[in-house]
């Protein structure tokens, strides 16, 4: 009888202990809004590209405890939604004791270039370079890449393309020569052009069909005007007079235009080229991991 | 002993049932964000609702209201993944042709009118004698209307009512509306008429004045033996005025009919009193 007495009060015990434990975990898992509720849901949403919210649950859960890892979620999302401006400040906000400072730093770089501030950039790359903790080659392969994409001088072509692997190197060389010798056309010659030979300078642009029309309509109207003078029609002569100045002159400052077109061209598509070769290497700088595990 | 084990079931079931208690005083939550149109909010809730229910027993209901919130804040594609979702969820065809239609009305605010139309062709065959025709006839209309098809709107609302208002409505701006190719033909035989058609007189009369005087010069030119002469104002000036006039009243139907559709659709937005997508 004692030993019954002492199993059932033995496993009432144990029951109260259970209860109590469960009872706690029901307070933290049960209540969705707990902190730790709110970092599953908020990492759910992340998992989901729902960014926008995501951020508002994380952001609910710095307000009462850091998390560098919430904190490097909020800056991605940002990232991802194409806000590179917050994203870089939310970078910021990581510290340098964080196991994620590194990936942070990358991911700076990473916004700088996506917002196409590529003067800080190269200010940040210089910065960082000097922290050892950062692979220096990586980061100058962007820098590099992002040289191309600005208006200044080149360094030598070994150093340029030194950095890069193997692979790359070949696009990275010719990307390198059509920066440092564009195949730009000059403006000044294509107006000389097109004041020696009317719609020359158009075709030197490659307008060539527009060059054509700009020839014989300034041949036909001096033609017809020099013809309207021989036979004394003095009125029509000089309607078709300033009517080949016109088109002449118009001619002239057209192809210079011509040409600046041309050059922008080109330069949007080097650009566009340059960018996409660098955006399919994830700006050659590492990628976090694990964000959705 | 058989006290204790009644004690330890009454504790469990205390557990599991502060659970539901969350989860329906969630579902309360989420719906009253949603029932005061706090839609972005009331997507947030209903997500995390369905993130920590386990059971699939809200889950129409959830991401049918989701869609209905992305669908009120114009993010159609977002609306149409979630009732499709929905859909899969749904427990009974009352609820499949909920969710069916629903995804029709934004195919047609979206003005994804060839798919709307289809959804709609799909449902005839599938839901035979399980829905009521005159809906699908209703929402066919609606497509027709944001197709700016008032014509076979017309047709599709007389299907229900000859005196339906959007039938009348339709009617009226098929006659209010102008005849695009008239336009451009009259505006090819005699220059400037096409305008006139549109209400433009002032760009009819100098239409017709700029045609005229290019006309006879060009033709002066060649009876005066001035064939180059003639040449040059016959195609660099008379043919570009003609085909200017011609493509001037074309373009002045089109923003003539566009201004009476959305004068329409205004009044369809704003004092139609009925379903609207």
């Amino acid at each position: 009888m004692i030993t019954y007495r002492l199993i059932q009060i033995t496993y009432l015990f144990l029951l109260e202990i259970i209860f109590a434990s469960t009872n706690l975990v029901a307070q933290t898992n049960n209540d969705i809004f707990s902190t730790q509720n709110r970092i599953a849901f908020g990492n759910n949403l992340f998992c989901e590209r729902d960014y926008l919210r995501a951020i508002d649950e994380f952001k609910f859960v710095l307000k009462s405890e850091w998390n560098d890892s919430l904190q490097f979620k909020i800056a991605t999302s940002y990232l991802r939604m194409s806000d590179y401006n917050q994203a870089y400040k939310e970078y910021q906000k990581i510290c340098k004791n964080s196991l994620l400072y590194e990936q942070s730093q990358y991911e700076k770089l990473r916004s700088l270039f996506k917002s196409e501030n590529y003067s800080f950039l190269n200010n940040q790359v210089d910065k960082q370079i000097l922290n050892s903790k950062l692979n220096s080659l990586q980061i100058l392969r962007l820098r590099n890449s992002a040289l191309l994409l600005e208006d200044k001088t080149l360094p030598e072509k070994n150093d340029f393309v030194s950095v890069y692997v193997e692979n790359d190197k070949t696009k990275m060389s010719e990307f390198y020569n059509w920066k440092s010798k564009p195949p730009f056309k000059s403006p000044t010659t294509a107006a000389i052009m097109s004041a020696l030979i009317p719609g020359s300078g158009k075709i030197y642009a490659d307008e060539i069909g527009d060059g054509i029309t700009a020839f014989l309509l300034t041949g036909l109207f001096t033609y017809l005007s020099v013809d309207k003078f021989n036979n004394n029609h003095n009125a029509s002569g000089w309607l078709y007079a300033s009517l080949a100045a016109f088109f002449y002159a118009g001619n002239v400052y057209g192809s210079a235009t011509a040409v600046q077109n041309y050059n922008a061209g080109i330069k949007f598509n080097f650009d566009s080229k340059v960018k996409l070769f660098i955006n399919d290497r994830n700006q050659f700088l590492p990628t976090p991991k694990h964000l959705c595990n | 002993m058989k006290k204790a084990f009644y004690i330890s079931i009454i504790l469990f079931s205390w557990i599991g049932f502060t659970k539901a208690q969350d989860l329906k005083l969630q579902k309360h939550y989420a719906d009253s964000l949603f029932q005061s149109e706090q839609f972005f909010d009331a997507i947030t809730e209903y997500k995390r609702l369905m993130f920590f229910s386990n059971s699939d027993e809200n889950n129409y209901d959830t991401n049918f209201r989701i869609a209905l919130c992305y669908k009120a804040g114009g993010k159609y594609n977002a609306a149409i993944k979630h009732f499709n979702i929905a859909k899969v969820y749904s427990i009974n065809t009352q609820d499949s042709i909920a969710t069916e239609l629903q995804i029709i009305r934004t195919n047609i605010l979206r003005r994804t009118i060839p798919e709307a139309l289809l959804l709609l062709n799909n449902m005839d065959g599938a839901y035979k004698n399980k829905i009521d025709s005159s809906k699908i006839i209703y929402w066919r209309g609606w497509a027709y209307l944001m197709a700016d098809d008032w014509e076979l709107a017309s047709e599709e609302f007389q299907k229900l009512n000859k005196f339906h208002p959007i039938k009348t409505l339709a009617d009226s701006v098929n006659a209010k509306k102008y005849s695009v190719v008239f336009a451009k033909v009259a505006s090819f035989i005699i220059p400037g008429s096409g305008q006139f058609y549109t209400g433009n007189y002032l760009s009819g009369i100098m239409s017709l004045g700029w045609n005229l005087m290019f006309g006879y010069l060009t033709i002066n030119a060649f009876l005066t033996d001035r064939a180059v002469e003639g040449i040059l104002i016959g195609s660099l000036l008379w043919t570009r005025f003609y085909k200017g006039n011609f493509q001037n009243a074309e373009k002045f139907a089109v923003e003539r009919n566009k201004k009476i559709s959305n004068k329409a659709y205004e009044f369809l937005s704003k004092k139609y009193v009925g379903e609207k997508p």
